[in-house]
């Protein structure tokens, strides 16, 4: 990998998005930006587009994780890892419907996502 | 029970009296009585037959059949034995004659008499064919007699003037003895010894029959007097003449001519009970109503034209607190207000014609208080259809009427809603609450259909009530269902209809009990409403927490990063990971479906594989196998075990298996039938090193786990050191009720 891979992470529990930024960093990934709501995320990707968007699924705001990854999808190919507390049937299906590349339940741990950014990536 | 006794104890007195008449028959026999004795024709008579004849007569063939076999007809085994084999014919003929008798006896006790079943005129259908048989079946068996057989009499043939002779003499014979018996059955001692329940008189014919053998008696002694005073004048004594030594003649006079009276007085018996026959039924019948009217705990009341008391029976005086005397003479408006008045003078005014009329009043008792009756009242009128009283019974209804009241009470004040439905569909009946749930009045809803007033999904459909509890012979259907009133407002209630039956057990109805449910059920809903609002609730307190926990340990883990120390980093590591443990118990319990407990057989897989994920263990280096059962675990329970695994894993992780070697760890969950959970983790790691005491030489970490084990699960905890680590846990779910 000569050119750092851009990582956007949205997390409305910004400890957790900083610690995942510190664990991504260690590993060589670029963390592009720590955003907590759906609204900034897609504002935030038409100015910068990252290689792949880590997205919660529950976030504060009127748009939710799933909600955000819809409207980014339909303009932009940006490959999209959620994360959730939740693994309810019907939030799994309104979530596979934006073709996601992986699905992790939460604690999201490095040693979760480097497997996933290594077939992505390769 | 005390009847079939009675029975019982009469059958036996009835075979034994068979018997001892047959016995007491069979010695008669040997002695017969000389009817006729001339020259050339004798007839003897055994009057040995008679007993089990009267007993046939009386009691029906089986008992007369028993007489005879015992005796009564047996003694011609002896008396006939020159006959040789055709004894086998002429014996049991008169047994046979015996049944024969006892049969149309009891056919005439249960059929109307008539001429033809008279007890004379079936003896000639018997005689005819006893007479074929002894001029056929006799003749023949006693061809069959070896010569020389008594030839003074028979020999092996028998002559056809013998056996005409001798069947005159069973004619003779055989009359005498219905005769007689007819004599004994007007006989009122004979027949209180054989029918002691006899209801009718037979007083009458007694002396009928008395006479005529008291003139029969009498002719005998008048023709003694003659033969001694003018025939045998001087030849013999008037003792001998009149008993002993009767010359032939007299002998055959006399017999003839007192068969003649009784058989005028067996006669004048018949005709003097057909004359009183209606009379002494009349009196039977008359005694028998007396009777009833007397012990029935109705009242009787007989007016005559007057509309006077003639008679009354003690129930009713005791009804009116009168005695019998004090209600002669006086008028039924003596015994009612003025209210009652018009009632009775109504229906009295009615006798004209014999009619039956029922109706209540109310009666006024001596001491003034009135009392509910219900009269049966029938006018009387005389044969020429004139008017001739009336009689009534009364029934005091003072109960039923108070039931009655008490039924209406509880049926109109009941808190469910209740119709009475005809079998036309119609509403029959209905209470105040069924009148206020349909929001209509009385009118609109008596003589409406069913499905008019309040309808719903069973209407018009093979499960209508009506139909169902007809064809399914049910006495009852409950089911939950929602009417829709006329007005269109939906009703939900618990529907009991139950069958309704006459007196007489025919289907006359239903009747539907409707409980209004619309106050539960909305309480129902509301409970649903707030539980859902809890669980949401409690599901995100889990959240929150499991989220909390992943912020201190994602706090952790970057204040970590600030230190050198391996020791440091190595306890934040720890406390991470203990932090983690909670978590997922919380993570759990968000999933769990009661929210109060969690599988332990998925939090252990779970946990163990983040343990070795969060140390960076390979899965091929140490190999994790599990043997896991579906445990559930209260929450209060889970927390401290996870991290007593956690604890035991992380140092298997950490230390069991140095220089990057290989191994094994195999974790095995059971439960025993006192919910004893068993949990077992086994490495085949280095072990402890010799002489080490876990409990005393252990890290905080290992302490920690005997201490939650022992002191906070209250369970028992050991570990052995053998091939690796062995670490037994046993504990008991059972220190706190279930949260929900």
């Amino acid at each position: 990998m000569n050119e750092k891979k851009k990582i956007l992470i949205v997390e409305d529990e910004v400890m957790l998005s900083a610690w995942l930024k510190i664990q991504l960093e260690d590993e060589g990934f670029l963390v592009c930006g720590c955003i907590t709501t759906g609204g900034e995320a897609i504002e935030f990707v038409k100015n910068t587009k990252p290689d792949v968007i880590l997205m919660d699924i529950n976030l504060v705001g009127e748009i939710d994780g799933i909600e955000a990854a819809e409207k980014i999808t339909e303009k932009l190919n940006i490959p999209i890892i959620f994360m959730t507390g939740y693994v309810e049937s019907e939030i799994y299906k309104r979530a596979q419907k934006t073709k996601p590349v992986a699905y992790l339940t939460k604690p999201v741990e490095i040693w979760n996502l480097k497997p996933i950014f290594e077939s992505l990536f390769s | 029970m005390l009847n079939s006794k009675i029975i019982k104890v009469i059958h036996y007195k009835k075979i034994i009296v068979s018997m001892i008449f047959g016995l007491l028959g069979f010695w008669l026999n040997f002695h017969a009585v000389h009817f006729m004795q001339f020259a050339d024709l004798k007839v003897s008579i055994l009057f040995g037959l008679l007993l089990p004849l009267i007993i046939s007569l009386f009691w029906g063939w089986k008992y007369g059949l028993l007489s005879a076999l015992f005796g009564g007809c047996q003694a011609m085994w002896w008396l006939w034995s020159t006959d040789g084999f055709g004894t086998f014919y002429a014996v049991p003929v008169f047994t046979l004659w015996i049944v024969w008798h006892g049969f149309w006896a009891d056919y005439r006790r249960t059929h109307e008499h008539k001429w033809y079943n008279s007890l004379y005129v079936v003896e000639i259908v018997f005689r005819i064919f006893s007479i074929i048989g002894f001029y056929t079946v006799f003749r023949w068996l006693v061809s069959l007699n070896p010569p020389p057989w008594a030839p003074q009499l028979t020999n092996n043939f028998v002559p056809y003037s013998w056996i005409n002779f001798v069947m005159i003499k069973h004619v003779i014979t055989a009359y005498i003895l219905l005769l007689f018996c007819d004599v004994l059955r007007h006989f009122e001692p004979v027949r209180k010894l054989f029918l002691p329940k006899e209801k009718m008189n037979y007083k009458g014919t007694t002396y009928i029959i008395s006479a005529s053998m008291l003139i029969g008696l009498l002719f005998w002694i008048m023709h003694t007097t003659m033969d001694y005073f003018v025939f045998y004048k001087g030849k013999d004594t008037f003792l001998n003449l009149m008993s002993v030594n009767i010359p032939i003649t007299s002998l055959f006079v006399r017999n003839i001519t007192l068969l003649i009276f009784l058989l005028m007085g067996v006669v004048l018996s018949r005709i003097y009970l057909r004359l009183h026959k209606k009379d002494i039924l009349i009196r039977e019948s008359e005694e028998k109503y007396r009777k009833l009217i007397s012990t029935t705990s109705e009242g009787f009341w007989l007016l005559n034209n007057e509309k006077k008391t003639i008679e009354v029976n003690q129930a009713f005086s005791d009804m009116l607190g009168y005695s019998n005397d004090e209600m002669l003479g006086k008028t039924p408006f003596d015994f009612v207000d003025e209210e009652n008045l018009k009632i009775f003078k109504e229906q009295t005014s009615q006798i004209t014609s014999t009619i039956h009329r029922t109706y209540e009043i109310s009666l006024k008792k001596k001491n003034g208080i009135n009392f509910p009756t219900i009269f049966n009242a029938t006018s009387l009128v005389d044969e020429n259809g004139n008017p001739a009283g009336s009689f009534a019974f009364v029934k005091d209804i003072t109960e039923h009427k108070q039931t009655e009241y008490e039924i209406k009470t509880i049926f109109n004040t009941a808190a469910d809603g209740m119709r009475f439905i005809g079998k036309d569909y119609k509403i029959k009946k209905a209470n105040n609450t069924f009148f206020e749930m349909v929001n209509l009045s009385k009118d609109n809803v008596i003589g409406s259909n069913c499905y008019d007033i309040f309808s719903g999904r069973l209407c018009d459909t093979e499960d209508c009530p009506m139909i169902k509890l007809q064809k399914t012979k049910e006495d009852k259907i409950e089911t939950e269902i929602t009417k829709v009133r006329s007005d269109g407002k939906r009703i939900p209630t618990i529907l009991t209809a139950t069958i309704f039956k006459d007196s007489h057990d025919n289907f006359t109805g239903i009747i539907e009990d409707f409980k209004d449910i619309t106050k539960y059920q909305n309480a129902e809903n509301q409970i649903k409403k707030d539980l859902k609002i809890k669980t949401a609730l409690i599901q995100e307190i889990y959240h929150r927490t499991k989220n909390n926990m992943a912020v201190v340990s994602a706090m952790l883990s970057m204040k970590s990063r600030c230190s050198d120390n391996d020791y440091v980093k190595s306890t934040f590591k720890e406390i991470n990971n203990k932090i983690q443990a909670m978590s997922l118990v919380h993570q759990k319990l968000y999933k769990a479906k009661d929210l109060s407990n969690i599988n332990l057989k998925d939090y252990i897989e779970d946990l163990a594989n983040l343990i070795m994920q969060s140390y960076g263990v390979l899965s091929e280096r140490i190999k994790m196998k599990f043997d896991l059962q579906d445990v559930r675990i209260l929450i209060d329970s889970a927390v401290p075990l996870g991290l007593i695994i956690n604890e035991l894993v992380s140092n298997i992780f950490k230390h069991a298996f140095p220089k990057n070697q290989e191994g094994e760890i195999f974790i095995r969950l059971f439960k025993e039938e006192d919910e004893t959970i068993n949990l077992e983790l086994i490495d085949n790691g280095i072990g402890f090193s010799q002489n080490f005491n876990p409990r005393k030489d252990g890290s905080m970490g290992l302490a920690s786990v005997f201490s939650i084990a022992e002191n906070q699960l209250k369970g028992e905890i050991s570990v052995k050191s053998e091939n690796g680590l062995r670490w037994y846990i046993k504990i008991k779910d059972d220190k706190k009720k279930e949260r929900v």
